[in-house]
C-alpha cells in the first residue's frame, strides 16, 4: 500500500516542491535586489551631493577669495570650502575603495567599492581631475581661520600667502575647464548609477515575471495532471464498480458483507432478495431478518457462533462444523399465502483489510434440492439395507421352515383382520379384542425371532407396543383402532415382500436344483420336513446372544418326525416361549453363574416323549435362578391379580400359577424377548386349547421346570394331518 | 511445540498421541479430567492442549477459560462429538482456537494442527 502510494503521489510531491522553489527562489531575488536598491538610491544621491559639492567647493573657494580681496570676514565661506571638501573627497574615496561616508539626513552610510569596469573608469577620471586641485586646496584647508578682521589679515604676510593659495586654487580649478569636468564627471557617475540601479529594477522584473511565470505553468501541469488522473480513477473506479455489478447481477448465490453489528452491507448479490423473499435488505440485522424462519434457539446458536469470526482467537477453518446455519431449514410465510419450507445453507468468511478484520463475506444458497436428494438417497440406503438384512436373513433359514412361517404369519394376520372387523362396543370388548390381537403379533414376533427374522420381530415390536399404548387408554373407542391397522398393514407389506424374495429365491434354486443329479432330489425327498430342534437352537442362540449371556441346548425328541403333525404347531409356539422366558428371566449371566458355582454356560434341556400310547410328555428344564417366589407375590400384589391379603393364604403352588396370568411380567422394562408378560399366557392357552395339563417345579438358585402332558392323539387324525 | 491431551477416554488419548504426526509436536501430559489438566498445565506449560467437553470432575469448558487466563498464547483444539453445537460454541466463546469433531481420522486431526500452528506462526 505504501509503494502504491509514494507512486501515485510522487508527481503531487515533485509538483509542491517545485512551486516552492521557484516562489522561494523569486523571493529570495526580490530581497537581494531591493536590498540593492537601497544602496543604489544612498549611491545616486551621494553622486548627485558630489555634482553639487564639486560647484559649491569653487563657490566657497572664489567667495572666499572675495571676502578676502574686500576685507570681509572669510571665515564662514572659508568653513563653507573645509566641508565642501571634506565630503566630497571621503565620499569619493568610498566610492573608490568602499567605507563610511556621512549621509544626506546626516546619518553615516556604508557604501561599497564601485565595481563595473565603466563606474571605475569614471571614478579614475575623476580622481584624475581631483588630485590637482586637491593638492592646490591643501594649504587653504591648513590656513587658521579664528581672524575676525579679513582687513588687516590681508595686510599680513598670512593674508598675502593665503590670496597667494586662494589664486592658485582658482587657476587649477579653472585651469582647462577643470572644474566644469569634474561636475561632468560627478554627473555622469550620478547618471551611470541612476542606469545600473534601473538595470536591476528591469532584472528583478524579468526575474520575476519569470517566477511567476513558472509558478503558473508548475500550477498548470498539476491541475492538468490531477484532472487526468482523477479522471483515470474515476473511470477506475467506475469500471470496478461495473464488474462487481455485474457479478452481484449474475452469481446465483446470496452474497453480502456483515459487519460486527451483524448488519448486512449496502451491497449484496440480487439473488439475495430471492433467496430471503424481500426487498430493500442493505442495513438490515441477519439475526433479525432470519427471526421467525428460524427457530428462537438455532438463532441464539447462531448469533454466538457468527460472533466467533469477529473474535481473535478462533481458526476460521476449523469451526465449519459447528456451524448452525450450514443447512437451516427456513419457513417461509405470509398471510394469505402458501407456508412454505426450504433449506438454506450460510457460509462465513472473514475479509481483512490491512490484515484487520474489516467485515465478514456471508454465502448463502437455496439448498432446498441437495437437502431433499440427501434424505431420498438416505432413504433409499435405509431401505436397501434393510432388505440385504432381510435376504442374509432369509439365507440362514430352511426354506421349508420359512414356508412355515410365512403361511402361519399370514394366518394370524388374517385372524387380526377378522378380529378387527367383528363388531363390538364398550371398552371391555375392545380391550378382550385388543388381547387377542396382541396374542396373535406376540405368537409372529416369537417365530420370527426364532428364526433369526430380525426386520419382521422389529415391525411385530412396534406393534405390540402400539396394542400396550392403547390397552392403557382410560377409554377406548373404534377410531384407536385406526392406527393399529396402518402398523398391521406394514407389518403384512413387509411379511409379503419377504414371501417374494422367498419365491425369487426359490426359483432360482428351482433353477439350480434341475441341474443336480436325480440323487441329490431323491436324498432330498427322504429328509425330514421340519426340524424344530434346529429353529430352537438358532432361537436360544440368538436371544442369548442379545442379552450377553451363554446357554446350551439340549433337545430331545423334538426332530421333525418325532412330534405329531397336530402337535408341531403348538410345540413349536410353547418351546419358543420357554425359550426366550427362560434365557431372559432364569439363565444368569456368565458372572452371577460363577459366584454362584456353577458353569458359565447355562443349560437348557428340552423333551418330547411318548407316554408309552397314553399321550406325550413335552419339558423344559434349565439349571437357572429358579422362580423366586417372593418377587411372584410382590409383582402379582403390585399389578392388582391378587390382593394382599389373598396372597398370604395361597400355598406355593397357587403362587406358581399366577406366572400364567395374562400380563404377568416381572421384567421392570420391556424388550423383544421378555417383559410383556403375555409369554407364559400363551403356553396357557395352548395347553388348554390342547386339553393338557402344565405343571411347574422349582428350587431356588437350582433349576426352573415345566412338564406338559398331552393327550395321545387320534390315529386317523394324525394320519389326517 | 508441546501438546497436552485431555479427554477422559483412554482410546481417544492414545489414538491422538498415535496419529500426531507434526514435526516438532511432542506429547508432554496427556489427563483424563479438567482438574487433573489445570494441576498439570502450570508445571508443563503445552503450546497446544486437544480439549473433550464432557469430562467427570470439570468439564471442558470451565478447564478451557481457565488455561487461557493462566496462559492466554496457549492453542486449544476442541475434540468432541458434534451432538452438542452450543456447547462447543460456548467453549470456543471461552478461547479454544478450533473445533475436531469425533470420530476423526488421522488426517483430519494433523490437518487440523497444521491449520492451527501455521496461524500461530502468523500471529
Amino acid at each position: 500500500m505504501g509503494a502504491i502510494n509514494s507512486g501515485k503521489y510522487r508527481a503531487i510531491v515533485i509538483s509542491i516542491a517545485l512551486f516552492i522553489v521557484f516562489d522561494a527562489g523569486v523571493l529570495i531575488m526580490n530581497f537581494y535586489i531591493a536590498n540593492q536598491f537601497a544602496h543604489d538610491a544612498v549611491q545616486v544621491n551621494l553622486a548627485g551631493r558630489q555634482r553639487t559639492l564639486s560647484q559649491r567647493l569653487l563657490k566657497a573657494l572664489l567667495q572666499t577669495d572675495n571676502a578676502l580681496g574686500s576685507g570681509n570676514v572669510i571665515e564662514a565661506p572659508l568653513n563653507e570650502l573645509k566641508t565642501s571638501y571634506h565630503t566630497f573627497d571621503t565620499t569619493l574615496t568610498a566610492f573608490n575603495k568602499g567605507g563610511s561616508v556621512m549621509g544626506a539626513d546626516g546619518e553615516t552610510v556604508t557604501i561599497p567599492a564601485m565595481e563595473d569596469p565603466h563606474g571605475r573608469r569614471l571614478l579614475t577620471e575623476t580622481f584624475e581631475a581631483w588630485l590637482p586641485l586637491k593638492e592646490a586646496l591643501q594649504p587653504i584647508l591648513a590656513f587658521d581661520a579664528q581672524i575676525e578682521l579679513s582687513a588687516e589679515l590681508i595686510m599680513t604676510d598670512e593674508g598675502a600667502e593665503l590670496e597667494g593659495d586662494l589664486f592658485h586654487a582658482i587657476m587649477t580649478a579653472t585651469k582647462d575647464k577643470r572644474n566644469a569636468r569634474l561636475l561632468d564627471l560627478t554627473n555622469s557617475l550620478t547618471v551611470h548609477l541612476e542606469y545600473e540601479s534601473s538595470r536591476r529594477a528591469m532584472r528583478l522584473r524579468v526575474i520575476q515575471v519569470t517566477g511567476i511565470c513558472l509558478a503558473l505553468i508548475n500550477f498548470f501541469v498539476i491541475l492538468f495532471h490531477f484532472i487526468r488522473n482523477l479522471n483515470k480513477y474515476d473511470a477506475m473506479v467506475e469500471n470496478a464498480k461495473k464488474e462487481t455489478d455485474d457479478i452481484l447481477e449474475t452469481v446465483n448465490e446470496g452474497l453480502f458483507l456483515l459487519d460486527s453489528e451483524l448488519r448486512i452491507g449496502s451491497q449484496h448479490s440480487a439473488a439475495l432478495t430471492g433467496i430471503f423473499r424481500r426487498e430493500n435488505l442493505a442495513g438490515v440485522n441477519l439475526i433479525d431478518l432470519l427471526r421467525g424462519i428460524v427457530p428462537e434457539t438455532t438463532l441464539n446458536v447462531a448469533r454466538d457462533y457468527i460472533s466467533l469470526f469477529f473474535g481473535q482467537r478462533v481458526n476460521q477453518n476449523l469451526v465449519d462444523d459447528l456451524n448452525p446455519l450450514n443447512e437451516v431449514e427456513v419457513h417461509f410465510g405470509s398471510e394469505g399465502s402458501q407456508f412454505q419450507t426450504r433449506f438454506l445453507g450460510f457460509e462465513f468468511r472473514r475479509v481483512l483489510v490491512d490484515d484487520e478484520l474489516s467485515h465478514l463475506l456471508v454465502t448463502v444458497n437455496d439448498i432446498t434440492d441437495k437437502v431433499a436428494l440427501e434424505r431420498e438417497l438416505q432413504e433409499s440406503r435405509a431401505r436397501s439395507t434393510e432388505q440385504l438384512d432381510m435376504l442374509m436373513d432369509i439365507l440362514h433359514i430352511e426354506p421349508e421352515m420359512l414356508t412355515d412361517f410365512l403361511c402361519s404369519s399370514e394366518r394370524a394376520l388374517g385372524k387380526i383382520n377378522s378380529i378387527l372387523r367383528r363388531s363390538a362396543r364398550g371398552i371391555e370388548v375392545y380391550k378382550a379384542k385388543l388381547d387377542q390381537i396382541f396374542r396373535e403379533v406376540h405368537t409372529v414376533k416369537g417365530e420370527a425371532s426364532a428364526l433369526g427374522l430380525k426386520s419382521v420381530q422389529s415391525y411385530a415390536h412396534e406393534l405390540e407396543d402400539l396394542i400396550a399404548e392403547i390397552q392403557e387408554r382410560s377409554s377406548i373407542s373404534g377410531s384407536d383402532f385406526l392406527p393399529l391397522t396402518i402398523k398391521l398393514d406394514e407389518l403384512l407389506g413387509h411379511i409379503q415382500s419377504v414371501r417374494e424374495l422367498v419365491a425369487r429365491l426359490i426359483d432360482f434354486r428351482t433353477a439350480f436344483d434341475r441341474s443336480r443329479i436325480a440323487e441329490v432330489a431323491d436324498e432330498r425327498r427322504l429328509a425330514p420336513r421340519t426340524d424344530l430342534s434346529a429353529l430352537l437352537h438358532n432361537l436360544a442362540e440368538n436371544v442369548a446372544g442379545e442379552q450377553g449371556k451363554r446357554v446350551n441346548l439340549h433337545c430331545v425328541g423334538l426332530e421333525g418326525k418325532h412330534v405329531p403333525e397336530i402337535y408341531r404347531g403348538p410345540i413349536k409356539d410353547m418351546a419358543v416361549q420357554f425359550i426366550r422366558n427362560g434365557i431372559s428371566h432364569g439363565i444368569e449371566t456368565a458372572d452371577e453363574r460363577i459366584s454362584a458355582n456353577k458353569g458359565q454356560v447355562g443349560r437348557i434341556a428340552m423333551k418330547f416323549i411318548p407316554l408309552n400310547g397314553k399321550g406325550f410328555e413335552f419339558s423344559y428344564r434349565d439349571d437357572g435362578r429358579g422362580l423366586d417366589m417372593e418377587l411372584i407375590r410382590k409383582t402379582a400384589v403390585e399389578k392388582g391379580f391378587v390382593s394382599a391379603d389373598q396372597i398370604g393364604t395361597m400355598d406355593e403352588r397357587s403362587v406358581m400359577a399366577l406366572i400364567f396370568h395374562r400380563g404377568f411380567s416381572t421384567s421392570s422394562k420391556v424388550t423383544t424377548d421378555a417383559g410383556r408378560g403375555i409369554g407364559m399366557d400363551v403356553v396357557r392357552n395352548l395347553v388348554n386349547e390342547l386339553n393338557g395339563r402344565v405343571r411347574v417345579s422349582t428350587a431356588r438358585g437350582e433349576f426352573t421346570q415345566f412338564k406338559i402332558t398331552l393327550p395321545a392323539v387320534p390315529t386317523d387324525l394324525d394320519q389326517a394331518a | 511445540m508441546k501438546l497436552m491431551i485431555v479427554d477422559d477416554s483412554n482410546i481417544i488419548r492414545r489414538k491422538i498421541e498415535r496419529s500426531t504426526e507434526i514435526e516438532g509436536l511432542e506429547v508432554v501430559a496427556t489427563a483424563s479430567n479438567g482438574v487433573e489438566a489445570l494441576e498439570q498445565f502450570p508445571k508443563v506449560r503445552p503450546d497446544i492442549v486437544t480439549m473433550d467437553l464432557t469430562m467427570p470432575e470439570m468439564g471442558g469448558i470451565e478447564c478451557v477459560e481457565r488455561m487461557v487466563e493462566i496462559d492466554p498464547s496457549v492453542i486449544v483444539l476442541v475434540v468432541s462429538a458434534l451432538s452438542d453445537k452450543a456447547t462447543a460454541i460456548e467453549a470456543l466463546k471461552k478461547g479454544a482456537n478450533g473445533f475436531l469433531c469425533k470420530p476423526f481420522t488421522e488426517e483430519e486431526l494433523n490437518r487440523a494442527f497444521r491449520e492451527l500452528l501455521e496461524e500461530a506462526s502468523h500471529g
